[in-house]
């Protein structure tokens, strides 16, 4: 959203049209509160790996506190300060310097995403270390910060994030246009919301491929799960549709293309898929899980690249007030990009099961022994409940943002 | 060059002065939710004192961040070990920290009377706590815990309540609450600052008896605490610097520059913290079962390589971070109320 939001406020700049400035206006509000609320929810990560993960810790500490605290120093610090600024600082500072903020902002979350992209694709393809006296240490800053998977994994998820806040901005503005209010508004807004929904969709295909040639080539245990591919095989197809069968070790029902999946793994229909079959049973990842996420997922980013693209099309017939389907259809997708994340997201962990450090650490080695289970469950529960609360005070908010619209914003009471 | 050991030290002081970072900025947010309970009397002093630390508080909450990332990229072992065996209490301290950032941010978006109650309820009351909990994790860690041979924590969640650990968090929580004080008073005008003073003042002998317990029981009745300063070394500064600023502190509001009793109050946070630092060096977590095995910034540390790097990318953030945290001071330092 950050992003989309500064491309609004440069728009305002450039057209100089107040319309853009209300636009921005809008979403900083709507943005903020999200943002606090995801500040507010994510501090407990910074904690967990200890509480939760003390041998894990111990073993990776060497590699993995260091984007970690990096992730603090270079962007928490740069997000939490121009924050402020967005929440407390619009009369106190420049309208260029306000729009510089957003910058800040936007720069200082992607900064985020790449350290705790970078320590995340260290336990998917884990490089630049040696094991000495029980432990993994640094060797190579370089190779262990951009490992085989940093920067597919990483512009594949900042995309992601772009393709969610473009279409949940898009969801707003549709609703807008399907109550018939705010028009003018909700009709640019909309606009630059699809035009990124769609490029970013497109771009999303590219990135999805390049990530998963780079699983098929450092992962195969975990590409061979998603494919449902159990047979080391030349030619291996791509499949349309299959259910897995684990205790039978097939894929029923397959249906796929010949050849595909060698092709897009490695740009060759004739290269040899590893098959499930080539690993021993205890390093291979659980089946259902991963396999039906992925497939979701995938045909999730094909209905994303469609959804966006119909629209735009609409657009340029001048008609996209009357498309009451279609600005519905917009509406109820708005969360959908959320669900293609988390998805994604059990792909990329279940998926390197049953390692926590691919091919160097079992998850099961990993947690804090003198931690007792009903410990666990009770912070579980307790968490549980007021994250709960917390999602509901957020949708309860934004929903009475955007009821309100962007005329009457709740402006905070300035007491400088 | 830089040997290991050097390094080891340096990282110990990189902990001690981000830990710093937090009780100054981090420490006066939270006294401000203590006295918030108390001190406002009217709606209008409430909302100013959000407002007071609107802009700066979600900065200063990085500090504890960059705390527990400088723990665990440079001393692994001692943030699994500490982490772990405080579960419930780091969970406890966590829910606080989750809540109290809710009713911060959202104390100005639900604005009606029964909303704005539970939220200053909140604010408070997870201020008081988050104080207190600090100090007696503290209190725990100056003490030592026992571990057992693989540095596990082995005592239980009861252990950690101790009547020095208790008293340890009394501590904290009424210095922080002090100096949540000097910043109220710096920032709004004269009809909160002569209250704010006369808390501050009543405030003093009872924290200050407190804390000169707290040093007697400390040096008394741990003997590893005296180690440091049994001979004259680079520790005595603190002590030293500690006496000069409380009797500067009996004078500091006399000035006409409100910010004197903040600035006051952080080098006092700063000489006191490192007083307890230099009852626990080279220790960062002393085994009370078995002291040959406490956890020190030797032993515990990350690789001479890992270090090194650290130490570089520390160099390059941390000028910009201060740079652009006092550029954001200075846009809001003027007075909340006219």
């Amino acid at each position: 959203m950050s992003w989309i939001i500064f491309i609004f406020q440069g728009l305002y700049f450039k057209k100089k049209d107040e319309i853009y400035k209300k636009i921005a206006q809008f979403w900083i509000k709507i943005f903020t509160i999200s943002f606090v609320t995801g500040v507010a929810t994510g501090i407990i990560l910074e904690f967990e790996f200890g509480t939760n993960w003390a041998e894990y810790s111990r073993f990776v500490g060497d590699i993995f506190g260091a984007p970690l605290t990096a992730e603090a120093l270079f962007a928490f610090f740069l997000e939490s300060t121009f924050i402020g600024i967005l929440i407390w600082g619009r009369k106190r500072v420049s309208e260029k310097f306000y729009w510089f903020s957003t910058l800040m902002v936007a720069f200082g979350s992607s900064l985020s995403g790449l350290w705790i992209i970078i320590a995340n694709s260290w336990m998917q393809t884990p490089a630049g270390f040696e094991i000495v006296n029980g432990r993994a240490e640094l060797v190579d800053f370089y190779r262990a910060a951009l490992n085989y998977s940093t920067l597919p994994r990483y512009f594949h998820t900042i995309t992601a994030c772009l393709i969610t806040g473009a279409f949940f901005m898009a969801g707003i503005s549709a609703y807008y246009l399907l109550k018939k209010r705010h028009v003018e508004f909700a009709r640019k807004s909309l606009y630059v919301c699809l035009s990124a929904a769609l490029a970013f969709s497109v771009i999303q295909g590219a990135l999805g491929h390049w990530h998963a040639q780079q699983v098929a080539k450092t992962q195969p245990e975990k590409l061979a799960v998603i494919e449902g591919h159990w047979d080391t095989s030349t030619q291996a197809s791509l499949l349309i549709f299959g259910i897995p069968d684990p205790e039978n070790e097939i894929t029923r029902y397959a249906v796929g293309i010949p050849g595909g999946l060698g092709f897009l793994a490695f740009n060759d229909f004739n290269a040899e898929v590893k098959g499930l079959k080539e690993f021993p049973l205890e390093e291979r990842p659980p089946v259902f899980l991963p396999f039906y996420s992925f497939h979701l997922m995938v045909a999730l980013g094909g209905y994303f690249i469609l959804l966006s693209a119909v629209g735009l099309f609409l657009f340029k017939r001048k008609e996209i007030t009357e498309q009451t389907g279609y600005l519905k259809i917009l509406l109820f997708s708005m969360a959908l990009p959320l669900l293609a994340n988390e998805l994604g997201w059990i792909v990329a962990e279940v998926g390197r099961q049953p390692w926590i450090v691919y091919r160097v650490m079992r998850t099961a080695e990993a947690f804090s022994a003198n931690v007792s289970p009903d410990q666990i469950l009770a912070s579980i529960i307790g968490f549980t409940l007021i994250f709960s609360v917390i999602l509901g005070l957020w949708i309860f908010l934004v929903r009475r943002m955007v009821l309100d619209g962007p005329d009457k914003l709740h402006e905070v009471k300035e007491a400088w | 060059m830089l040997t290991y050991s050097v390094l080891q030290i340096i990282w110990f002081v990189i902990l001690g002065t981000v830990l710093t970072g937090y009780v100054i900025l981090g420490g006066f947010d939270l006294g401000i939710g203590n006295l918030h309970l108390f001190l406002a009397r009217t709606n209008e002093e409430k909302s100013g004192m959000y407002k007071m630390i609107g802009p700066f508080w979600d900065s200063n909450q990085v500090w504890l961040l960059t705390t527990v990332g400088v723990i665990f990229a440079a001393f692994a072992r001692v943030y699994a070990t500490v982490f772990s065996g405080f579960y419930l209490l780091v969970i406890v301290f966590l829910l606080f920290i989750v809540l109290r950032s809710i009713a911060i941010e959202l104390h100005h978006q639900l604005v009606n009377e029964k909303w704005r109650l539970l939220w200053d309820r909140i604010f408070g009351i997870s201020s008081l706590f988050i104080s207190f909990l600090l100090g007696l994790a503290s209190g725990n860690i100056i003490r030592g815990v026992p571990l057992d041979a693989k540095t596990n924590y082995i005592g239980t969640f009861a252990d950690l309540f101790s009547p020095y650990t208790l008293l340890f968090g009394v501590f904290v929580l009424l210095a922080l609450t002090m100096h949540g004080a000097t910043f109220v008073y710096a920032r709004s005008g004269s009809c909160m600052q002569k209250r704010v003073r006369n808390v501050y003042r009543r405030l003093f002998p009872v924290t200050f008896i407190v804390f000169l317990g707290l040093v007697i029981w400390t040096f008394m009745g741990i003997p590893r605490a005296s180690a440091n300063y049994g001979q004259v070394s680079i520790w005595w500064v603190f002590p030293v610097l500690t006496v000069l600023l409380l009797v500067w502190s009996l004078r500091v509001f006399k000035s006409r520059n409100d910010w004197l009793p903040f600035l006051n109050s952080a080098f006092l946070a700063v000489s006191i913290l490192w007083i307890f630092a230099g009852t626990l060096y080279p220790n960062i977590v002393p085994n009370s079962v078995n002291p040959a095995n406490s956890l020190t910034c030797f032993n515990a540390s990350s690789s001479e390589f890992a270090l090194a790097v650290m130490l570089v990318i520390t160099l390059l953030a941390l000028p910009v971070v201060l740079f652009y945290t006092g550029f954001v001071y200075r846009k809001f330092s003027s007075k909340v109320f006219k």
